[in-house]
This record gives C-alpha cells, sequence and structure tokens, in this order.
C-alpha cells in the first residue's frame, strides 16, 4: 500500500465521520439517505464502505437507530444524531474550520512561489 | 428459459436466475466471512444484507420477477467489491504500528528468523513460535541427526517448507502470542463455531437441491470441519509416525544388527544389506538400497511436509517440491526395476541333480537319526535343535532344511535318493549352485543318519533338498525324531 493512498485515505475517514453528523443535524436519516448525499458530493465510490463507518459511529454513541417499516423491501435503520455526538459534532466543526482557514492560509502563500 | 433459485435475503423471497445466484452467494459468503468475525461484523453484515435486499426490492415490478445476473452486478458496483471494504479495514488498523502489532498479535505466523541463525532460523524460527528457548530445539535436531538421521530430513524440509521472515511485519508476526494448549483448544472451538455456522448457512439454503445433496454437502461439511479442528493432532501425529519409520528405514539401511531375527537358538542381527546380499553378489546392490531408500522414503517425507504444515498451519501453495519428490520418486521406481530385474537373471535358469544310493541293509528294523547342525555364531557354537525352521540366516552362512519323505516299494532293497535344484543366470552357474549345497549323510550298521540342515553358502539361489527312502514294506524305519516322516 502506498503511502499517498494511506494518507489519503485517513483524509476522508475523518472528513467522511464529519459529513455524516452533519447530513444528519437536527433530522434523522436512514442509511441509503445518507449514502446518496455522500455519493451525490463524491466523498464515497461504494455503499459498503459506509456501513462500517456507521455501526462503528453507533457503537462509539454518536449515533442511534430506530427501525421503521418500509412499504418495499425490509425494515430501515433511521440513524440520528445523540447528544454525544452533537457535541463531537461540534467540536469537529470548530476543528475544520480552523484547519480550512490554516490551510489556506499556507496553500495561498506557497502557490504564489509555485 | 432459465432456472431459477428462490432465495431468502433478510426475510423477503427473490427469484434468482442460476448464473446470478452463483456470483451473488459468491459475493455474499466473502462479505460473511470477513465482518462474521466480531459482533460489530455481525451487524455490518446485516445492514449490508438488508440493502441487498432493498435494491432487489426496487427491480422488482409485476412485469419484472426475476433477479438477473446484469442486477447482481450492478449491485455489487453499488456497494463495493470485497477488496474495496477490506482495503477500508486495512488503513483503519494501519495508522500506528502499536495497533498492527495487537492484531498481529492474534494471528501467529511461523518464519525462519534468519537474524539469530545457526544453519537456516528455522530452531530460531520456532522458538518464537512455541515460546520456548531455542537451544532446546537445536539440541532436539542434533539428538534426532544422531539417532537415525532423521533430524536432518525434518530440518530440510522445515527449511523448504517455512518462510523467511523478510518485512516487519512478517518478524512481528513471528514474534506473535505464543502457541499454547489454551491457544489451541480456542482454534479447535472457532473450527467447530465454523462448522455450526456452515451447517446452519446449508439448511437456511432454500435452493431447490435434492435430500442426498444435501446430506452429502452436510457430511463434508462435519468432515472437512473436523479435519481442520484436529488437523494440528492429526500433523502431530503424522511428524511422529514420519519420523519413527524414517529413523527405522535409514538406520537399517546405514547401521548393521537393525533386523533382527529370534528363534530358538538365539537372535541374531543384520543388517539390510547383509540380507540383500544373499540374492546377488552384483556391485549393483548399491543401486537397488538406494532406489528402495528413494521409493520408501519419499512418501514417509510427504507425509512428514503434510504434518509440520498442518501442525504450524503453514499456507504454502508450492507446487514445485511435491512435483521434484515425484519426479525422483519415479527414478527411483525406474532404478529399482532395473536392479531387480539383475536380481531376477540370478534365478532364470533352474537345474536339478539327483543321486540315487542303494543301501547294504539285511535287518527288518532300522533307524532314522538326526544330525544337529552346528553353526557358529560371536563365537559360540550354536546347535540348530529346532527343525520347523525351513530358512536360517546366521552372520555367516545361511541354512535351509530338507524335505523328507518315505514310500513303500516292491523292491527288495532301500533305496536313498537325494535330490539336490538350485537356479542361477545360466546352466553352468546352477549346476555350480548345486554343488555348493553341503548335506550330509550316511548308513552305519542300521542306523541312517541325516543332517537336520543343508548348508547353502552365502547366496540363495532356490536351493532345495528333497530327500526320498524307498523301502520294503517289511522294513520298518524307526527315529525318535521322526514321529511324522516329515522334516
Amino acid at each position: 500500500m502506498s503511502i499517498n493512498n494511506n494518507i489519503e485515505s485517513q483524509m476522508r475517514k475523518g472528513v467522511l465521520e464529519f459529513c455524516i453528523l452533519s447530513i444528519l443535524g437536527d433530522n434523522q436519516a436512514y442509511a441509503s439517505d445518507i449514502i446518496k448525499q455522500l455519493k451525490d458530493a463524491k466523498l464515497i465510490v461504494v455503499e459498503g464502505t459506509l456501513y462500517p463507518l456507521l455501526t462503528r459511529m453507533k457503537n462509539s454513541g454518536l449515533l442511534s437507530y430506530h427501525w421503521e417499516e418500509s412499504k418495499q423491501g425490509p425494515p430501515r435503520k433511521y440513524y440520528s444524531i445523540t447528544a454525544k455526538g452533537q457535541k463531537f459534532h461540534k467540536q469537529l466543526s470548530e476543528t475544520w474550520e480552523n484547519m480550512v482557514s490554516s490551510v489556506n492560509t499556507i496553500t495561498n502563500k506557497n502557490s504564489k512561489n509555485v | 428459459m432459465y432456472k431459477t433459485i428462490s432465495i431468502n435475503i433478510s426475510g423477503i423471497i427473490f427469484n434468482v436466475n442460476e448464473d446470478a445466484y452463483e456470483i451473488l452467494k459468491n459475493y455474499l459468503d466473502k462479505l460473511h466471512s470477513h465482518f462474521n468475525k466480531t459482533d460489530e461484523g455481525k451487524e455490518v453484515y446485516a445492514d449490508i444484507e438488508s440493502r441487498v435486499a432493498e435494491i432487489f426490492s426496487e427491480i422488482i415490478t409485476t412485469n419484472n420477477q426475476v433477479i438477473t445476473i446484469t442486477d447482481v452486478n450492478n449491485l455489487i458496483d453499488t456497494l463495493g467489491k470485497p477488496e474495496d471494504f477490506f482495503d477500508e479495514e486495512i488503513h483503519e488498523e494501519e495508522p500506528t504500528y502499536n495497533q498492527k502489532y495487537k492484531k498481529t498479535k492474534k494471528k501467529k505466523r511461523l518464519y525462519r528468523d534468519t537474524k539469530e541463525n545457526m544453519i537456516a532460523g528455522v530452531a530460531s524460527g520456532l522458538s518464537y513460535y512455541f515460546g520456548i528457548e531455542r537451544v532446546i530445539f537445536r539440541i532436539i535436531f542434533i539428538l534426532l541427526f544422531a539417532f537415525g538421521g532423521s533430524g536432518l530430513w525434518i530440518y530440510v524440509i522445515l527449511w523448504i517448507a517455512i518462510p523467511e521472515a523478510r518485512t516487519r511485519s512478517q518478524k512481528l508476526e513471528m514474534k506473535g502470542e505464543p502457541i499454547d494448549i489454551s491457544n489451541i483448544e480456542k482454534n479447535i472451538k472457532e473450527e467447530f463455531e465454523n462448522i455450526k455456522e456452515n451447517i446452519k448457512k446449508n439448511n437456511y439454503d432454500t435452493t431447490i437441491k435434492n435430500f442426498f445433496e444435501k446430506i452429502g454437502l452436510l457430511i463434508t461439511t462435519i468432515v472437512t470441519g473436523i479435519f481442520k479442528a484436529f488437523g494440528k493432532v492429526f500433523g502431530f501425529i503424522f511428524i511422529l509416525f514420519s519420523v519413527a519409520i524414517l529413523s527405522i528405514i535409514v538406520g537399517s539401511f546405514i547401521f548393521d544388527n537393525t533386523l533382527i531375527q529370534i528363534n530358538d537358538y538365539g537372535i541374531t542381527t543384520f543388517s539390510f544389506t547383509e540380507v540383500l546380499k544373499l540374492f546377488t553378489n552384483n556391485s549393483n546392490i548399491n543401486y537397488l538400497i538406494f532406489s528402495i531408500l528413494i521409493i520408501i522414503t519419499i512418501p514417509i517425507l510427504s507425509v512428514l511436509y503434510t504434518g509440520i504444515k498442518l501442525l504450524l498451519n503453514i499456507k504454502t501453495n508450492n507446487k514445485t517440491i511435491p512435483l521434484i519428490g515425484f519426479i525422483i520418486w519415479i527414478f527411483g521406481v525406474v532404478i529399482f526395476t532395473a536392479s531387480t530385474i539383475d536380481i531376477g537373471k540370478n534365478f532364470t535358469r533352474g537345474k536339478s541333480i539327483e543321486t540315487s544310493t542303494t543301501l547294504n541293509n539285511n535287518k527288518d528294523i532300522i533307524y532314522l537319526v538326526k544330525n544337529f547342525v552346528t553353526d557358529s555364531i560371536n563365537g559360540k557354537n550354536i546347535i540348530f535343535s529346532d527343525d520347523d525352521e525351513d530358512f536360517l540366516i546366521t552372520k555367516n552362512s545361511v541354512y535351509i532344511s530338507p524335505n523328507f519323505r518315505i514310500i513303500n516299494t516292491n523292491s527288495d532293497s532301500i533305496t536313498v535318493k537325494i535330490k539336490r535344484k538350485a537356479r542361477g543366470n545360466n546352466k553352468n552357474s546352477a549346476a555350480q549352485n548345486i554343488d555348493n549345497i553341503v548335506y550330509n549323510w550316511d548308513f552305519k550298521n542300521d542306523t541312517l543318519h541325516f543332517d537336520s540342515h543343508c548348508f547353502i553358502n552365502n547366496e540363495y539361489r532356490g536351493q532345495e533338498v528333497k530327500i526320498t527312502i524307498y523301502k520294503p514294506e517289511y522294513v520298518t524305519i524307526m527315529g525318535d525324531d521322526f514321529d511324522e516322516f516329515y522334516w
């Protein structure tokens, strides 16, 4: 595995969690909705990778879910954000904004040199 | 027209084309075996299955009732190939070396330790694997080498079978959690869980398989499961068995006194070579011994190889070594055949010589006495008192016991006929071999003396001695040693 791949996937992983929390916000959503939004934003390519992530976030107490019957197909899991998740989301937003502005400052400054 | 298979995913029934079913099953099995290891994984797998059911439900309309191969391929494109899932997992584990170490600690692998090696690092690698001091393995190898030379075989096979620890992760794997009884037990339990799982899966299979097919599947699942679970036990037995046999065989060829003959007159020991030399005096006896060694040892070495692979859970798909072994074995068979044909030549021509002697006798009763032959073994004179043995081998020579019978005739005289037979590669050598048979008898006063055994030198060429006494009916032959008139 190349280092490039590794860094990229590490970055995406962190961002993904942040995005999931953002998508959920105050609403609840079902896995396929979340996936659809992430796919549209080109954050993920295949759906499969998201299921382990959702389960892990649920297990670490950031998300909770409840079952809802579906007219078509099996019952669906509707995810919503927990209090802990909300707190974490807020924290992540701040970190993200700080990071974006820091990174922007550096890359803008250096791109003039290139 | 297509055959469809009806399957149940997340409680919903779908009809799937047969070809599509194979792909789908393969795909889901891969995911299942990957995720099923942890509780979290099981949940993820359930989510994925329910997503599969959902995607399929969207496809099914009143016009389209069947899932096709295109649908399955689309599904896999949407969800991602198993590699995509697994890659993500690996990224998860990779961040720090500590985490990596934790992960590899669970699975321990056997490698050769080429850093702290004496020869190829086999003993050192084993010591990490079993958590035992490497000195102990070295001593075991040396002892095994000293007794029968099997240590060398095992060492070389391990050298071939065990990969060298090259990368950092392999070195970590090498040093992982030691294999002890509780771990082996855990392994066996896991295997049984797998069997249960597989059986369950087979029961869920709603495919229209007939009853017997299902039973067959069940049996193979159980048998392979048990084999896997007890693989280590079998491996251990294989190794013990093959080492024992190898030591005996190699020992009996290399060392003297490994074959033992026990009879009433004592215990004699020979080397295998000495016994073979009875049948041929050709110089190609070495080829024969060499080929027999190859023919016997290669299958045993393969058992040893399998045993080691089973015990230490080495996964190699090395086809070259078995192939080389097989070629050498065939080579051995060819040499063996050529050598035995050569030996067979010693037996091609048979010849017999009969001597007839009429006794000078006027008594109505004559006596038979058996003359017990003596041979010196290890300086002691040993008398062959046992006449049950047809074939006696001593350090110096071979003795065979003659065939003996008495026949009544109308003639008035007693005639003793002694027929000596032998074989050779031509008439002359057969005659020579007959001449070499030493058999003594005589008639003195009213008593016949016969040797209990005849001496046939150091070469067995199918020699036989038949004694027939023709006598008038009115003559009685008496002898303590001749309750029955046979030797």
